[in-house]
């Protein structure tokens, strides 16, 4: 058992808290200065609110003390990306073009609010590059955010500042966004496990300005405490008119059901004709296999559906969010957004209202049919990113030829596209010492099913990560 | 004794036919009766199945018989509006351009769950193409025409629905509603509908007009309705926003009194300024009614925009889309209407839509939050009552826009379950309509308030029902 409270799990720090064993305050002065030591390496927190966080510890201490937690999380330390509104904390989108000093930042987003309501102890806010843009993490105002299994390489994006400061012991929850993988990206790439489940299960607010791809997603180091963390924030709230009545899931009772019988796809491309990097494929390839000898019958499918290709459709949908943001914005002031944000508006700006309207139609036919994949199987297996992490300062891996790798990602966006839950969890450690993600994919409203079969695997094959380069002495298990 | 049968409610209709008192068959020919008398001078359907429905009756009969019915509709005469699939009977959407021939192999979901629960589906309603307007005419099949009136439209899209059901050809019906397509052509021929929550009742293949378009039950009655959708709300795997499924029995959950619930009368949304005085007397003395019932009402309106624009700049993209898969040769045969607003849309920039989908988001979370501290909201279904038929809005002209049902558009924007059941009569002899509006996915609850309302003011029947 660890002894060092930065590397538990927030189910350990609960079972902690419940036997009196520590203390919130104890765990929360203990990240503080877990984030103090390492963070500077790191550059995950955009904010660290160190009083904010140990004044809500000790009210929860006070609420053990009389055995009156609000909720099995109650006093465990969570991280909340920066683009998600926090009362009290400026939420900028991680970008030079909005004034601390414009808004009051007088309300919690939703999922901050459930979290307040359980007790939670807010640490701070996690960097982002600008409004979510990319799937790494750096932006002119905050900086290059690492990765500490290897501060050269990216903890991937966007919420790459919530991964990163998971994995390096800076709070053991987090809550992330993901329009295009943002969550599942930096789950893989720094060991842990995120999700983004079905769309509209997380309410959120105010609305993301990628739409209905956007979705408030948990990450955390253990499939309990993932499916912990979403039963707390999958609550309906009015104010996100497309958030999912309560279904009252109890995700973390569902956990134990096992996969038998389950009939599962493996799909190691998508049929996206993209190239998967030899150490992923090897490795995902054969967690996939290993759902067998859990009782599962899997099956390889190179091309789940044939329909409208999904990456010219994300494309459409994401690029032209993009264009708007720079329209409605001045133009003496896109100098001081991230260069490639400006040459993504660019290039989003020449879809016309017509391109719009069909590939929201397009949209539509691949849910469709990924939603009829679905009647056939249960889950669909695969890798999620197709690299492993690569260096930071750039925007996507390099090819064999040099080249930018645009296709690096074609896995977790077509997700966002068909908005059915899928989730990262860690498969195996590739000869570079780099944590590899395997995507579990369910069909609309399998949130519990998704989780169930994470937990399955993780429970029989844990995944053993090498030391920190950032961390102290001392090894954890995902 | 069997005419009666034709404008019997359904709910009463199935009761019968359990009890052996009627058959599925004396009510099918009941309503084709009525269509052979009534439907000249109406112009309700774009196709009949008489051969096939009587073979489904016959069926339905033998079921009833052994006391094994496939379902809360097995034998009830149904139509289907011309814009959902049906199978075996042609889906032209009120358009020339499209091939009749077939070979029409699959069902809607409605159309499927109904079949399923045993419905006679006898005929197709009449459309506007594609359901692109308000009133009911097209190239195609000419005029559709109000029961009440028949110089007056019955309103659209889902005109030839309204109009047979008004009049008892068929029990029950199925329309669809993207911008108020129920729901204006029940409020001007004095019948109940419900555009549910969005998806809330399957769809497919996708509307044209997208996450706007519904498909909606309409019915005589707010029973009826409720039954309806105890049957159209199942899940189909075919639709791809289909909302987790609940298993509410919509009939069941009609009871229950309004006291104490909290609710909103909004008599111009704060912005519609022409609302007929008429209609405004008649839906003001609504309100006071859900106030005698116990209710709570409160006169307030959402601080919500104009959404006219919102919608049109969505309506008239999707039309501008849609046409591009017709030829030239094959546009020449559609409604210029149809042409003008396409070319409206295609106008249209990237910034006009993308600002558009954002207003639309901001609505619905303005309305939402609204819905969450109002149980219901109560507005005129329509600001004016029926109006003559060969326009194409009010006041005539080549305007396109939908911006003159500012109160239904306003919920297929925001997704928000909104029924209209008749309120009265204006003196000229024009049903009006009251509007219901309830929180996402409280559908239900707004059946239960037209209920309600329903039992205080009675149901509404045309004059030409009785001929």
């Amino acid at each position: 058992m660890a002894t060092d409270p930065t590397q538990m799990t927030a189910s350990e720090l609960a079972g902690h808290y419940e036997r009196r064993k520590l203390s919130p305050v104890e765990v929360a002065q203990a990240v503080i200065e877990r984030i103090d030591e390492v963070d500077g390496q790191i550059n995950a927190y955009a904010i660290v609110d160190a009083e904010g966080a140990i004044e809500a510890a000790r009210k929860s201490e006070k609420r053990w003390k009389k055995n009156r937690p609000l909720s099995r999380l109650d006093g465990v330390p969570v991280s909340i990306k920066e683009l998600i509104h926090t009362r009290g904390m400026p939420t900028v989108m991680g970008s030079q073009n909005i004034d601390p000093a414009s808004q009051p930042w007088d309300y919690d987003a939703p999922s901050v609010a459930r979290l307040h309501e359980a007790g939670a102890v807010i640490l701070g806010k996690t960097t982002s590059p600008e409004f979510g843009f990319k799937g790494v993490t750096d932006s002119p105002l905050r900086g290059i955010t690492r990765n500490p299994w290897n501060p050269d390489k990216t903890p991937g994006g966007s919420s790459g500042g919530s991964g990163a400061a998971i994995a390096a012991g800076m709070g053991p929850l987090s809550v992330g966004t993901d329009g295009g993988g943002s969550v599942r990206i930096p789950s893989s790439f720094c060991g842990l496990v995120g999700m983004k489940a079905t769309f509209g299960r997380v309410a959120a607010y105010p609305p993301s300005m990628h739409g209905t791809m956007a979705n408030a997603g948990p990450m955390a180091r253990s499939v309990e405490d993932c499916a912990a963390l979403l039963k707390i924030i999958a609550r309906h709230d009015p104010r996100d008119w497309y958030s999912l009545p309560d279904d009252g899931t109890d995700y973390e009772k569902h956990l134990r059901g096992g996969v038998r019988k389950l009939r599962i796809a493996f799909s190691p491309t998508l049929g996206s004709g993209a190239s998967v990097d030899p150490e992923v494929a090897r490795l995902v390839a054969k967690a996939a296999w290993r759902f067998e000898e859990l009782g599962a019958r899997v099956e390889q499918v190179d091309t789940p559906v044939d329909g409208p290709d999904p990456g010219q459709l994300f494309l459409t949908h994401w690029l032209s969010s993009v264009a708007h943001l720079l329209k409605v914005t001045p133009e003496d002031r896109h100098k001081l957004y991230d260069p490639g944000l400006v040459e993504a508006g660019r290039a989003g700006a020449q879809y016309s209202a017509d391109d719009l309207v069909v590939a929201q139609q397009q949209r539509r036919v691949l849910g469709h049919l990924y939603d009829m994949f679905f009647q056939t199987y249960d889950l669909l297996l695969t890798p999620t990113v197709a690299v492993q992490p690569f260096d930071v300062g750039i925007s996507a891996p390099l090819d064999a030829n040099g080249e930018p790798n645009r296709l690096w990602t074609p896995f977790t966006y077509v997700f966002n596209l068909t908005r059915q839950p899928a989730l990262s969890l860690p498969c195996g450690v590739s000869k570079a010492g780099l944590p590899i993600g395997l995507q579990i994919v369910g069909g609309q409203f399998k949130d519990a099913l998704v989780l169930r079969a994470a937990r399955a695997y993780a429970h029989a094959h844990p995944v053993r990560l090498p030391k920190l380069p950032v961390a102290k002495a001392s090894t954890r298990s995902a | 004794m069997t005419d009666d049968l034709a404008m019997m409610p359904a709910g009463k209709l199935v009761k019968l036919f359990r009890r052996g008192k009627a058959s599925p068959v004396e009510a099918l020919h009941a309503a084709f009766a009525r269509i052979d008398r009534l439907n000249p001078k109406l112009n309700a359907f774009q196709f009949q199945d008489r051969e096939g429905a009587l073979k489904a009756a016959r069926a339905s009969e033998k079921r009833w018989k052994k006391g094994k019915p496939l379902g809360p509709v097995d034998g009830v005469p149904t139509t289907i509006k011309d814009t959902l699939w049906t199978k075996g009977m042609p889906t032209v959407f009120g358009t020339k351009a499209n091939d009749p021939a077939g070979p029409w192999t699959e069902d809607a979901p409605c159309a499927a769950s109904l079949r399923a629960a045993g419905a006679v589906i006898f005929g197709k309603t009449t459309t506007p193409e594609y359901g692109f307007k308000g009133v009911t005419d097209s190239p195609l099949f000419g005029i559709t025409r109000n029961p009440w009136n028949t110089d007056k439209t019955p309103g659209g899209s889902s005109g030839g629905s309204a109009a047979s059901l008004a009049v008892g050809m068929g029990s029950l019906s199925v329309g669809t509603d993207a911008a108020g397509s129920v729901r204006i052509p029940a409020a001007f021929t004095g019948l109940a509908t419900l555009k549910a929550t969005f998806a809330r009742v399957p769809v497919y293949p996708p509307s044209s007009q997208g996450t706007l378009s519904n498909a909606g039950a309409m019915a005589r009655s707010v029973a009826d309705v409720a039954l309806m959708m105890n049957v159209i709300t199942r899940p189909d795997p075919r639709e791809w926003y289909g909302l987790p499924y609940d298993g509410m029995d919509y009939v069941k959950a009609l009871k229950g009194s309004l006291k104490g619930l909290k609710v909103a009368y909004s008599p111009t949304l704060g912005f519609v300024k022409d609302v007929h005085p008429e209609v405004a007397a008649s839906v003001a003395k609504a309100a006071k009614i859900f106030a005698r019932l116990g209710a709570k009402v409160t006169e307030i309106d959402p601080a919500i925009p104009d959404t006219r624009p919102i919608l049109d700049t969505h309506w008239m993209g999707n039309v501008s889309v849609l046409m591009k898969k017709f030829s030239p040769a094959q546009q020449k045969l559609m409604d210029p209407g149809l042409l003008r607003a396409a070319a409206i849309g295609g106008a249209q920039s990237e910034a006009d839509y993308i600002s558009a989908m954002n207003e639309r988001q901001e609505l619905g979370a303005t309305l939402n939050v609204f819905l969450s501290k109002y149980d219901l909201l109560l507005t005129p279904t329509m600001p004016m009552p029926a109006f003559d038929v060969g326009m194409a809005t009010p006041k005539g002209g080549d305007d396109v826009s939908l911006g003159w049902t500012p109160f239904t558009l306003t919920f297929n924007l925001s997704r928000h379950p909104a029924a209209s059941v008749p309120c009265g009569l204006t003196k000229s002899g024009l049903p009006i309509g009251l509007q219901i509006v309830g929180g996402h996915y409280r559908d239900a609850l707004v059946l239960r308030a037209a209920k309600a309302f329903e039992d205080e003011v009675g149901v509404f029947t045309p004059k030409m029902a009785g001929e």
